[in-house]
């Protein structure tokens, strides 16, 4: 028998593939989903009613559902309704990651829109600023400070979701763990090993939240 | 000719304004006039409306019934029914020649002291970013800030902000200046720094309008002081008028409860 050491090195190269595929997935669909999430969020908040109506619509059918079936509708059932829209399972991923994320990412965007002091926003109209540029220029930078602690747990939560992939056959980092298990039937040590590296990710993650958190703090 | 012709009118007027907020009656029918180049003193206990008519005067809150006019022409006009008011393009505009001065300074804490003033300018005043900067540091040094402008809101002490704050809102050269309740916010011992500026602001020639608690300050700056309650305008006058002779019974409880005791009030007093 190896002893656990030697046997993780062997097939750690591997999973250091499949954990490539998950940093991936979560990081373009972090990125996707706050740009879309912001402007979501920033709709939720608009005084036209037909957006914010809309925005709101959008959050509640997406974190009304689960992700697992948000992930299956966009790669299995999509391709049924159209061929066209027929993804490979990388593609298919961000698709329904991005999408769920920027449901969550659009309530935090409005939570701390909505937490900047209405102060600044009448000193900017009392300067002569439009409602559009008190937005962009004073309220909306504070808020992005602000929000950036809350999108990083988001990260973390992603990288842990991400998980779900191996559902529709993207060798992630769990799907990676799988397939070696059924060449050598290790299931506590790769279990174990993939564990690490989903720890080892995430913790990062939170090291990354924690320094900007500190560095946000200052100006407050 | 024209310049004969505005001269006639006060700079900013009220006329019959009406403010409620649900079923609080803020303002209840109010007229006031501004002339250019006049300090006008609201004082009043909290709650007797100076600071809405502060934020009416530049449609921080719309008013319910009556008329605001600006330099002769009207800015918004409530009747029955009738709304007239500037075009959103229009009101931004009038708000750059209203400089206001917040309580609690509603300083921009994300950018520096100098951004916090050039910012307006370069954007709203399409000021070159350099005569903006120069703009900036000469106001601070007025001010007694000249150091100052690389800080961050948050490293500089309420007295401070609360001049940058004026600095702000002076940069854009409004006509009339709005100070709702300035010192406040403040520590005592910062409050001076304040007044001085807006002392020196006053000797310049500024139109101002200041709600203000400071009466040692108001009869000092002031050309007429208005005393409010509920709502109304109860006696103005000027400021012996007002703190020494007040006519009134609810202006005499009012002064009794915030002037010293060695101040006398008139025939009054107990000495």
């Amino acid at each position: 028998m190896d002893s656990f050491f030697s046997f993780s090195i062997k097939y750690l190269p591997y999973l250091l593939e499949g954990t490539v595929v998950t940093v991936e997935v979560a990081a373009l669909s972090i990125v996707i989903g706050s740009i879309l999430g912001i402007v979501i969020g920033i709709g939720r908040v608009s005084q036209i009613k037909v957006i914010s109506q809309s925005c709101r619509f959008y959050i509640w059918l997406v974190r009304g559902t689960p992700l697992l079936l948000q992930l299956f509708i966009v790669h299995f059932a999509l391709p049924a309704v159209n061929p066209i829209l027929t993804f490979p399972p990388f593609v298919s991923a961000v698709i329904a990651f991005s999408i769920n994320s920027a449901a969550y990412i659009a309530e935090i965007a409005r939570g701390t829109i909505q937490s900047i002091d209405t102060g600044q926003n009448e000193a900017a109209r009392s300067l002569g600023f439009s409602r559009k540029e008190a937005m962009w220029l004073i309220i909306f930078p504070q808020a992005f400070r602000r929000m950036l602690p809350p999108l990083g747990n988001e990260c973390i939560a992603l990288i842990k979701e991400s998980s779900l992939v191996s559902t529709i056959a993207l060798y992630d980092l769990l799907r990676t763990g799988q397939q070696v298990i059924s060449s050598t039937y290790r299931y506590m040590e790769i279990f174990t090993m993939v564990a690490i590296i989903y720890l080892v990710l995430t913790t990062v993650m939170s090291f990354i939240v924690g320094t900007i958190e500190r560095k946000v703090s200052l100006y407050e | 000719m024209t310049d004969e012709i505005q001269l006639q009118f006060p700079i900013l007027q009220f006329k019959g304004v009406f403010k409620s907020f649900g079923e609080n009656h803020v303002i209840r029918g109010l007229d006031l006039n501004v002339d250019k180049g006049e300090v006008v003193v609201l004082i009043g206990s909290s709650g007797a409306g100076k600071t809405t008519l502060l934020r009416c005067a530049n449609l921080l809150v719309p008013i319910d019934r009556g008329e605001i006019i600006y330099s002769g022409s009207p800015v918004i006009h409530v009747n029955e029914g009738n709304s007239n008011q500037l075009t959103t393009k229009e009101l931004n505009q009038y708000r750059t020649e209203i400089g206001f001065v917040f309580q609690h300074f509603n300083l921009f804490p994300h950018i520096s002291v100098r951004k916090n003033i050039t910012l307006a300018l370069e954007r709203i005043k399409k000021m070159d970013s350099n005569a903006a900067k120069e703009k900036a540091l000469d106001l601070l040094s007025w001010v007694g800030l000249k150091g100052k402008s690389d800080n961050f809101p948050s490293q500089l002490s309420g007295g401070q902000k609360q001049r940058v704050a004026i600095v702000r809102a002076l940069a854009m050269e409004p006509t009339v200046m709005l100070f709702d309740e300035p010192t406040s916010a403040l520590d005592p011992e910062t409050v001076g720094d304040v007044l001085d500026v807006m002392m020196k602001l006053a000797k310049k020639g500024m139109t101002m309008l200041i709600a203000t608690h400071e009466m040692e300050f108001a009869r000092e700056v002031a050309d007429r002081i208005i005393f409010m309650d509920k709502g109304v305008i109860v006696e103005q006058g000027t400021p012996q008028e007002i703190l020494n002779r007040p006519k009134e019974d609810r202006t005499r409880e009012f002064l009794s409860r915030v002037l010293p005791k060695h101040h006398s009030l008139g025939e009054n007093s107990e000495d």
